[in-house]
């Protein structure tokens, strides 16, 4: 295939090769897990690897539309696509899940001989995920969705033998299939509006809108809204949110990291690429919902968080008010996208290390964790209650945490679109949402003396902690490293 | 195929449909209608039952039921990969085989496992427990 | 270019749609309404049918017998198995009928959906006619999936490798033999 690049798919390429090897190794060598440890790490590694080679190709211009089909220019129906955003998402997809699989790795030590399973089901969900960001074609769009869906609803019941895990997993399934039906539906209906499948090339959404003046628009608005909807439902922002905090809460904790982390990112990719890739030029019909639900996600995300007792819940509420933050990136059209991987760069780090902490404190399998288990943290494990500080301060949006950095790239963006409205909500609920970060930091500094339950966490949840506070904490006090990069991660 | 050609199809339902309607309507004309508490209970080799049985079909018939929808799926694509067969050529050959071999991996990686093994017990060292039930129902 | 009702029952096509789509339409009211579970999976076959049958005169003839094969020939087997494993009763269960307070705005919320996405599609298509056209036949779709839709038959393979991984970790037997 002359227009084949298999840089292009190599992050696919790997996460797959990794989770048929993991299977192979487990047949072959049996149950040793020592073995897939090293070629599930390796995995992510290689795949983040090949995303910032993706990157260097695009910064020297060998960007561009690949596989097509044979005897086919490329232009005419491109499958997969290599610009800035999609090897940003390579390398952020690459490093979150090597780090996630850190913090999943007590579970994975739990689980006994289905582990090679739950290894090979987060490589191939990693896949379908990067595969919602590097392709302008919607059908693969929905096929990587589904891809890591199936994976998630499975992670989330993982532990069967409780049945708090498995009413997480039946209510992820049943919402999720909803979700992924009404966006598989708004696929078809933008189909008959516009009579393209994909983004870019010939014949493209965007050669709709270039060459078409929409004047009765009415079968694209349901299209679109309905898009919205599939994907607003994975991202869980509001009032699409209600299944967030009850699979959270009921999925093991030592997988809910991976899941939350890989999803958020995965998701506003792939708003990304559909609404500000693809129908840029209908901003103003769809400006105005984003906005309306990011209001929302805010509002309700924080205020419900504040009223939380479980620490997992708390985590979850929380998301749907970053949601909301994130959703303010987009209404800035392409001015936004540095924003949002710049917020997807940071904050998927500290969830996925504040699920490592939860997990280390009430163990890998549980599927409750109330906030009193923190109590004391501070001094049972120094180490990770001072971490667990900085992934609360990291997500409130304090000073010198990259959380600040991402929610203020984000106000910018929305005020330069001209949502003046949105930034006095977003600024108000981020200084509400103190009160319940705060909560849990005291929490994990006050307790008795007498309280003296050490807490011995295991060295790859040590690392997994590690990694995600030092993002937390250098990409807050020096945020233009980051910044100068994630200024070309911009789609094609 | 042209629409047409289904005539036949939609002909051979319709003579289904009211194969079984008019033997159904028939028979409720026809036979003799004495029920009786006995005649309503369900047969069971003479044995009155006592009860509901403990416990329905084990679980392994889901799973080969998943996968039999899971390779549902795949002879659908193989299906339309059959019709055009000798076109695609050793290209099409090597698009099919790349498909089939992961799920063929996992089909392995699963026997492997013991999840096709309809008996588990002679590979488990733990011994299984018997539920009590199921121990009164077979001493009764 | 207006329909008036008389032509329309003039075509015979019109008049097999009719066939198909009522019993269709009642089948799928009936597995949401019945109070019998094996009763609800069976309506839902004859609402699968007659979707397949429509999907056949849209002459989309792979799609219809593929709704055939897998929907009916496979996944309501999965249902009746489904019912069969766990203990849910087999004849009529009162408790398989929601309270009113949650059907009214589940029931209310179906129309709405439909009535948005009814209104779109009409809206945008109106009255126009289709011409006359072929079915579609299965070579043709075999010659775009294996060149123009290679990538996505190919990944479509994740799709199914990530669900069977999935069905053998949720329902496989642990070490210690706890069952599901």
């Amino acid at each position: 295939m002359g227009n084949a690049s298999y840089l292009a798919v190599a992050f696919e390429g790997i996460l797959l090769i990794g989770a048929l090897v993991v299977l192979l190794v487990a047949v072959v060598a049996g149950r040793s897990r020592a073995v897939w440890a090293p070629i599930a790490g390796a995995s992510f590694l290689l795949a983040a690897l090949a995303g910032v080679l993706q990157w260097i190709e695009v910064e020297n211009g060998g960007g561009g539309m690949f596989f097509s089909a044979q005897n086919l220019q490329v232009i005419k129906s491109p499958m997969v696509v290599l610009d800035g955003f999609s090897a940003m998402a390579s390398i952020v997809l690459g490093l979150v899940g090597f780090t996630a699989m850190l913090g999943s790795w007590d579970l994975v030590a739990k689980v006994g001989k289905r582990s090679a399973e739950f290894v090979a089901l987060s490589l191939l969900a990693f896949a379908g995920l990067h595969m919602m960001a590097a392709t302008p074609n919607l059908v693969v769009i929905f096929i990587g969705l589904e891809t890591a869906s199936i994976s998630f609803y499975v992670l989330a019941g993982f532990i069967r033998a409780d049945v708090k895990s498995d009413e997480s997993a039946l209510k992820y399934f049943l919402l999720g299939s909803l979700a992924s039906a009404l966006f598989l539906y708004g696929i078809a209906l933008t189909f008959a509006a516009t009579g393209s499948l994909t983004i870019y090339g010939v014949n493209s959404i965007r050669d709709f809108f270039s060459e078409t003046v929409v004047s009765d628009p009415g079968i694209l608005l349901v299209g679109m809204a309905l898009m919205l909807v599939g994907l607003m439902f994975k991202i869980s922002a509001a009032p699409f949110h209600q299944w967030a905090p009850d699979v959270y809460q009921g999925a093991p904790s030592g997988a809910v990291g991976l899941m939350a982390a890989g999803v958020k990112i995965a998701g506003f990719a792939a708003l990304g690429r559909i609404f500000v890739g693809g129908f840029i030029s209908q901003i103003d019909t769809w400006g105005p919902i984003v906005a309306v639900i990011a209001a929302l996600s805010m509002v309700i995300g924080t205020t419900m968080a504040l009223v939380q007792t479980d620490m997992k819940r708390l985590v979850a509420y929380s998301g749907v008010a970053h949601s909301g933050y994130l959703l303010l990136t987009l209404l800035a059209g392409v001015e936004g996208m540095s924003a949002m991987w710049f917020y997807l760069a940071t904050y998927p780090f500290m969830i996925v290390g504040t699920f490592a902490i939860i997990s280390t404190v009430s163990g890998p399998t549980s599927t409750s964790s109330p906030i009193e288990a923190m109590r004391g943290l501070s001094r049972r494990s120094p180490e990770m209650g001072w971490l667990l500080a900085i992934f609360m301060f990291g997500m409130s949006g304090m000073p010198f945490f990259a959380g600040f950095v991402g929610k203020i790239l984000a106000f910018i963006a929305a005020g330069d679109a001209g949502y003046i409205w949105l930034v006095v909500v977003a600024t108000l609920t981020t200084v509400i949402g103190f009160a319940f970060y705060l909560r849990v930091v005291a929490t994990v500094f006050s307790g008795e003396d007498d309280d003296t339950t050490m807490i011995d966490p295991t060295l790859s949840s040590r690392f997994a902690v590690v990694i995600g506070a030092t993002v937390t904490v250098v990409f807050g006090i020096v945020p233009w490293i980051l910044i100068d990069v994630v200024r070309d991660a911009l789609p094609l | 195929m042209e629409l047409v050609d289904y005539l036949p199809i939609a002909l051979l339902t319709l003579l289904g449909i009211a194969f079984a309607g008019v033997s159904l309507v028939l028979a409720r004309v026809l036979a003799p209608s004495n029920p009786t508490p006995e005649k309503l209970a369900p047969y069971e080799c003479g044995i009155v039952p006592l009860q509901e049985p403990v416990q329905r079909f084990p679980v392994k018939f889901y799973l080969v039921a998943m996968l039999f929808v899971i390779f549902d799926v795949e002879i659908i694509f193989l299906f339309l990969w059959a019709v055009r067969m000798d076109q695609f050529g050793w290209a099409g050959i090597a698009t099919v085989v790349a498909f089939m071999l992961m799920l063929i991996e996992t089909l392995a990686y699963a026997w492997k496992r013991g999840a096709l093994d309809w008996n588990v017990s002679h590979r488990t060292r733990t011994r299984r427990v018997v539920a009590p039930e199921a121990t009164i129902e077979k001493a009764a | 270019m207006t329909v008036s009702l008389a032509d329309w029952f003039r075509e015979a096509a019109n008049w097999a749609f009719m066939i198909i789509a009522i019993p269709t339409l009642f089948a799928g009211w009936r597995t949401v309404t019945s109070n019998n579970i094996v009763r609800a999976v069976l309506y839902l076959v004859v609402s699968l049918a007659g979707t397949a049958a429509l999907f056949i005169m849209l002459g989309a003839e792979f799609v219809g017998w593929t709704v055939v094969l897998v929907y009916i020939g496979a996944v309501i087997i999965l249902f009746l198995i489904g019912i069969m494993i766990t203990r849910a009763p087999l004849g009529v269960d009162a408790d398989l009928s929601h309270a009113r307070n949650v059907r009214t705005p589940a029931a209310v919320l179906g129309v709405l959906l439909f009535a948005v996405i009814g209104y779109a599609v009409i809206d945008a298509f109106e009255n126009s006619m289709i011409e006359p056209f072929e079915p579609t036949a299965t070579a043709d779709l075999a010659n775009l999936l294996f060149s123009r839709w290679v990538i996505p038959f190919e990944v479509v393979s994740f799709v199914l490798l990530a669900a069977l991984i999935g069905g053998i970790a949720l329902a496989r037997k642990d070490d210690n033999g706890a069952q599901r």
